[in-house]
């Protein structure tokens, strides 16, 4: 590993700051369990570190009936897994988060820092996108709102800027219905070889009616992909196992897989098939 | 891996032929190429640079012409190190010409790549994904170099 000089930083600014003065020969750190890991190995060698751990304003968890969810960027996963609210109200992100690697990965690793990162095979970023989550980016000239649809723009590519930082997800009460998570992976503790979010929401007159409903696959696509044309099928209509096989059907086509060590391109289609079924009934029987 | 690729480019085969053999125009179309050194009139040296995110990596491959068929193929065999030495890269390569009419080639070709070290560890998936754009960049290169 490189030689690299760290800054501790206490505030958003002053990260801010530190990533305009240094540019692309800093690196943000959070929980470490992505960046250290690259710089042991000597993929990435920044010059200098900018540890945002300390910033505590960005560690909370909040919800409020109109705003809804709103989650700062250095919340750690086993928070999320363990929240009362969040169990509640948004229980697909506290069961996804029971898949994601290994209680110790999810004491250190940070929501923000799993989002930045950009791995297709994140489980976050698929089920806040099922969410229809937003992200705050916060930079030396203020702060935007990105919706996640537009947030991810590659493998390991974002819509950040080299001097901001991901400050706040949110996740908007309207998305409020119910959802699950399925990971398909060699083993418990490893990566998604294939992954679904479905996040259903009912009409409230009729319990069988879609009002909206979102198809998200992750480790499929170089970036996590939904499924339109299954959620366009599925949407206004009455729920029925014909059109739940035929929008597993298109998302299948829809998934953008490459063959590699954990099976063929056709193999991880019919995971896909397979998953989004099943989340569809898990969501709707939760609902 | 293997990535193939099949393409028509609106050229005579036998311009098509001499581009393909000439260091500057080939290394103007391998995507992240950032040198072409001929060693002999069969062999080159070259310095392919891929970028996914964050990692940048850079290769110093030898190209070897194994054989050659006038307008019709071309057989390379290569091996090359990332130059942080984060892996080691073999490849070998088969590159057809058939000429469609007078002024319009098919060119296909098939490329087997295997990667080994660190890169291989830790990327196996992204650098399947990755090599299959790097392909289609080849192409969209070639076309618009010759046409
Ligand atoms: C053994 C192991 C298994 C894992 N398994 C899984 C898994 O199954 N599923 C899964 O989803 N993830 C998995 N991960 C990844 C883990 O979830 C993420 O590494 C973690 O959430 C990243 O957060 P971090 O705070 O540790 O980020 P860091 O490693 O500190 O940073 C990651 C990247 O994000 C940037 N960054 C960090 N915070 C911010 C910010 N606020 N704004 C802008 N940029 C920022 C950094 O500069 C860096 O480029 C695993 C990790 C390990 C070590």
């Amino acid at each position: 590993m490189n030689t690299f000089k760290y800054f501790p930083a206490k505030t958003v600014n002053e990260a801010c700051e530190l990533l305009s003065q240094y540019g692309e020969e800093a690196k943000l750190l959070g929980g470490g369990q992505s960046l250290v890991t690259l710089m042991k190995q000597d993929f990435v060698s920044p010059s200098y570190l900018i540890d945002i751990k300390g910033i505590s304003d960005l560690d909370y968890i909040r919800y409020d009936e109109t705003d809804g969810l709103r989650i700062g960027a250095l919340t750690t996963h086993r928070s999320l897994e363990t929240s009362a609210v969040i169990q509640e109200k948004f229980a697909i992100l506290a069961q996804m988060e029971s898949t994601l690697a290994s209680v110790p990965v999810r004491n250190w690793g940070t929501v923000g820092g799993n989002l930045a990162h950009a791995d297709p095979a994140s489980d976050l970023a698929p089920t806040l996108l099922s969410l229809g989550a937003e992200v705050t980016l916060t930079g030396p000239n203020g702060a935007r709102v990105v919706s996640l649809d537009d947030f991810f723009v590659d493998t390991f590519e974002t819509a950040l800027q080299p001097d901001e930082l991901l400050t706040e997800i949110h996740v908007p009460n309207s998305s409020e219905g119910a959802g699950f998570y399925y990971k398909f992976a060699q083993r418990a503790t490893d990566l998604a070889v294939v992954s679904v979010a479905v996040n259903l929401i009912l009409d409230p007159d009729d319990q069988n009616l879609c009002r909206d409903i979102r198809i998200v696959m992750g480790s499929v696509g170089p970036t996590p992909l939904r499924s339109r044309r299954g959620e366009d099928l599925l949407k206004g209509q009455t729920i029925t196992g014909t059109l739940i096989e035929e929008a597993a059907r298109v998302s299948a086509e829809d998934a953008q897989p490459t063959t590699d060590i954990n099976g063929s391109e056709e193999y991880k289609r019919e995971i896909v098939d397979v998953l989004v079924r099943r989340a569809i009934k898990e969501a709707a029987a939760r609902a | 891996m293997l990535i193939e690729e099949k393409f028509t480019v609106k050229s005579p085969v036998d311009k098509l032929w001499d581009s393909l053999l000439d260091p500057a125009i080939i290394g103007s179309c391998i995507p992240g190429c950032e040198k072409v050194e001929p060693i002999n009139d069969k062999a080159y040296d070259s310095i392919i640079k891929a970028k996914v995110g964050f990692i940048t990596v850079r290769f110093k491959v030898r190209t070897v012409i194994e054989e050659m068929i006038l307008h019709q193929l071309i057989r390379t065999v290569g091996e090359g190190s990332e130059m942080r030495n984060l892996g080691f890269f073999r490849q070998k390569t088969r590159i057809n010409f058939n000429a469609l009419s007078e002024d319009e080639t098919e060119l296909s070709y098939q490329s087997e790549i295997s990667i080994v070290g660190k890169l291989a560890t830790f990327g196996d998936r992204i650098l399947r994904a990755k090599a299959r754009e790097v392909g289609k960049e080849f192409a969209d290169a070639v076309k618009k170099r010759l046409e």
